[in-house]
């Protein structure tokens, strides 16, 4: 077990890519999952409040210390079996996603969803449900997590498979391997009709594996996940396609959208339709932030639209055909369609989207400003008030941004570079007026990046004091003396 | 125009490398393959020549039956025809430019596109090879071209400045990164890339000049050292950019 108390080393501990920056004197760091038990018992009799820390790459503040002794669970990073049979694996939650695709791609194997931030950890990935590019076909990380072990924070542990623990109704009952049992009771919470990650999940027979999986660090120590993995599609295509016209790229879109929730059921080996896994957004701003490095751009371009769609050989053509023939009724520049059919195409693609919120971090550090950043997502049939809401306050608000983001799950990230303090402060009213939008349309004010320490006003708009109480409840009886990663959520 | 683009099936650079169990050929298993990159200057700058001129641009590559993939990407990205002279075995440079050469006596064309080097082995050779059996001119390592009626103006980047020379058509062109930004392949390119044929050729066989009698993976050194500033380090690292990097 490693110990530290310098200032130096606890420094880099202190915050996240948030930004936020918070306060402690001591950093543990275990070296199994032992060493990390015992020092959750030696906490917890000493009534010492903790927090985890994991890669550091959360949005909002949630590993950021109030005083708290840091736990970094960096050394916990082993991959303890990969079964390409059953397909699944089981690690440590300090292994990075990065870490993970690079072994299970060895045996063809990938995790559907895709995070973008590939240097996050799988426990910070649990804890906050994440989501990415390809959650429009395959969902939230939720979906793939097939147990796990919990450490509460007395030090007992739970361990979780899913389908063999569900509540009755609303009473969920627990036992820990110590066989202590936890007798919950809960209200439940309406989550969005969106994406969502914010708050517990709590649902009338709920699976209790559930509960943990988007407890952002508040409920116990995620100390090992089973995750289920899927072989990789024989065969992808990818689109870069540009728009001469907004309205026309929004109603391509939608019927993209809509045709896709429908042919994505059907079996890859049998479709011969159209069928995103993947659909992305950049707006005009996004396009022209990066043209310089990507010259080929047609000059025209009002925005553009990334596809991605897991298909078999024997229907390229076909599938070919229906998309050229689609994107030329919503497009004069269908011609100008960027294609990717292998793996160095389709890491160009990811590359050019990757540039995007890299352009904006280098202005925003050049600036020497906060970015301010948007995660709302709406219900779709919702989304165009919405994105026309975004646009015409943007535009009011006559600073620097661009759109982008995950279009087909209705789900934009708006970043704002403010140059001084006052468009920083003009910038945050913007930020509100968001939020409030999106609650007022159904939506969620945090649709993958979590409450953390900074959302936790706009969490409570949404749920409600009733929902913030009823989350209370289970903190309340799951860590009686509030050591847990206090300040995420709510106070 | 007549325009000959010569490509090269490389492995990605992404692609962890490992040796056969000859020790004189990599290991392909689980290797990916894709077009040589600097090849894909030469096929921009073919397509934009045809795009000013009219004319064709064909794709040439010699290799294996898996190099279609290859000449399928530069179809794909607007050539109008392949060939593939196929062959299954390990060879030279020479070998690849005298089978290009023979090619090219029934084609004739008016200018022969390649890439600077092929990443895999980085013999720089099949352009003057080339040049040499043909007995026609070539400017190497090109990053600007400007050609009018026969008169081809070439750009080169020398140590701090350009080199322009002044040549003329039919002659051999080698591309350098910065000569344009390749395209991406379009969607109705694609489609029609599926319909364009690619044609077999047989080698001609001649000795290698040059074999690879071994292959060895670099060993790997540790390149970084983590050292604190406490005075023991301080000593440390003083001590070894003295003695290791002899910089002091
Ligand atoms: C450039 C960039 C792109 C991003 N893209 C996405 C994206 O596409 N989708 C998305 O969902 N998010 C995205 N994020 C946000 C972030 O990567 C995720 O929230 C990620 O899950 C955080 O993981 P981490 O390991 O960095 O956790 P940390 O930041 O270290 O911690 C996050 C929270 O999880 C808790 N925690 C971590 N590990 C454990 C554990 N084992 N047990 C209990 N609690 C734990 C911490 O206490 C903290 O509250 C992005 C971030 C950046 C910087």
């Amino acid at each position: 077990m490693i110990v530290k108390t310098d200032i130096d080393t606890i420094e880099a501990y202190l915050t996240d890519a948030s930004n936020l920056k918070g306060k402690s004197n001591k950093l543990i760091i275990p070296e199994n999952k032992d060493e990390l038990k015992t020092v959750i018992k030696e906490l917890f009799n000493q009534n010492q409040n903790f927090v985890i820390s994991a890669a550091g790459t959360g949005l909002t503040g949630g590993r950021v210390p109030k005083d708290d002794t840091i736990i970094s669970i960096e050394k916990l990073n082993n991959i303890l079996e990969i079964n390409p049979e059953k397909k699944f694996v089981r690690v440590e939650p300090g292994v990075t996603l990065n870490q993970l695709e690079e072994a299970i791609s060895l045996y063809n194997l990938f995790l559907p969803p895709n995070p973008t931030e590939k240097n996050s950890s799988l426990g910070g990935n649990v804890v906050n449900n994440s989501s990415g590019s390809r959650s429009f076909k395959y969902g939230s990380i939720r979906n793939y997590v097939e147990a796990l072990e919990i450490i509460l924070s007395n030090g007992e542990t739970f361990n979780l498979n899913r389908g063999n623990n569900f509540a009755d109704g609303n009473k969920l009952s627990l036992i820990t391997d110590e066989k202590s049992q936890y007798n919950i009771e809960f209200d439940e919470i309406t989550p969005p009709n969106t994406k969502h990650s914010g708050g517990y999940y709590l649902k009338y027979n709920m699976d209790a594996i559930d509960l943990f999986i988007g407890s952002e660090g508040t409920l116990g120590v995620i100390s090992e996940i089973k995750l289920s993995v899927a072989i990789i599609p024989e065969k992808v295509l990818g689109l870069l396609v540009f728009f001469d016209d907004e309205y026309n790229l929004l109603e391509f879109t939608e019927k993209i959208r809509e045709k896709s929730l429908i042919t994505n059921k059907v079996n890859i080996d049998t479709n011969s339709d159209i069928a995103a896994r993947l659909i992305e957004f950049f707006d005009e701003k996004s396009l022209d932030l990066i043209r310089n490095k990507y010259p080929q751009i047609p000059a025209e371009s009002k925005g553009a639209i990334w596809i991605e769609q897991e298909y078999s050989e024997n229907f390229e053509n076909e599938i070919l055909e229906k998309w050229f023939e689609i994107i030329s009724k919503y497009s004069l520049l269908a011609d100008s369609t960027w294609v990717a059919t292998n793996e160095k195409e389709h890491n160009n693609f990811r590359e050019f989207r990757h540039q995007i919120p890299l352009t904006v971090n280098e202005i925003i550090s050049r600036n020497g400003m906060r970015k301010i950043g948007t995660d709302t997502a709406v219900p779709s049939y919702n989304f165009r008030e919405y994105y026309f809401y975004v646009k015409e306050k943007l535009t009011e608000l006559q600073i620097d941004y661009v759109v982008f983001g995950h279009i087909g799950d209705s789900h934009l990230h708006a970043n704002i570079f403010p140059k001084n303090e006052a468009e920083t402060k003009k910038a945050l009213d913007f930020y509100e007026m968001i939020m409030l939008k999106a609650i007022n349309l159904g939506g969620t004010v945090s649709a993958e990046h979590g409450i953390g320490k900074i959302k936790k006003n706009y969490l409570k708009m949404m749920i409600g004091d009733k929902g913030i109480t009823s989350m209370k409840k289970i903190k309340n009886i799951l860590d009686p003396k509030n050591l847990l990663g206090k300040g995420n959520l709510f106070d | 125009m007549n325009i000959l683009v010569c490509i090269s099936r490389v492995p990605d650079t992404t692609t962890r490398i490992l040796v056969g169990g000859d020790g004189v050929s990599i290991d392909t298993q689980g290797v990916k393959f894709i077009v040589n990159p600097y090849d894909e200057y030469a096929i921009e700058e073919g397509l934009r020549l045809r795009e000013k001129n009219g004319g064709t641009v064909t794709a040439i590559c010699v290799g294996p039956d898996a190099a279609k993939e290859q000449l399928r990407t530069a179809l794909a990205m607007g050539v109008d025809k392949a060939v593939l002279v196929k062959t299954d075995k390990y060879f030279d440079s020479y070998f690849a430019a005298k089978n290009i050469a023979e090619v090219s006596k029934e084609m004739k064309p008016d200018i022969i596109l390649l890439g600077r080097q092929s990443i895999d082995f980085d013999s720089f050779q099949v352009p003057s090879y080339l040049a040499e059996l043909l007995e026609l001119p070539s400017v190497s390592v090109v990053s600007k071209l400007t050609i009018e009626g026969n008169k081809v103006i070439a750009e080169r980047d020398v140590e701090g400045g350009k080199e322009i020379l002044e040549t003329e058509l039919p002659c051999i062109i080698s591309a350098q990164k910065g000569l344009n930004e390749p395209r991406y392949p379009k969607l109705p390119d694609i489609m029609k890339a599926k319909s364009k044929p690619i044609e077999e050729k047989q080698p001609v066989e001649v000795e290698p000049k040059v074999s690879v009698i071994g292959m060895e993976i670099p060993s790997r050194k540790r390149i970084g050292k983590i050292l604190a500033d406490t005075d023991a380090d301080i000593e440390e690292i003083v001590k070894s950019l003295h003695e290791e990097a002899k910089i002091i």
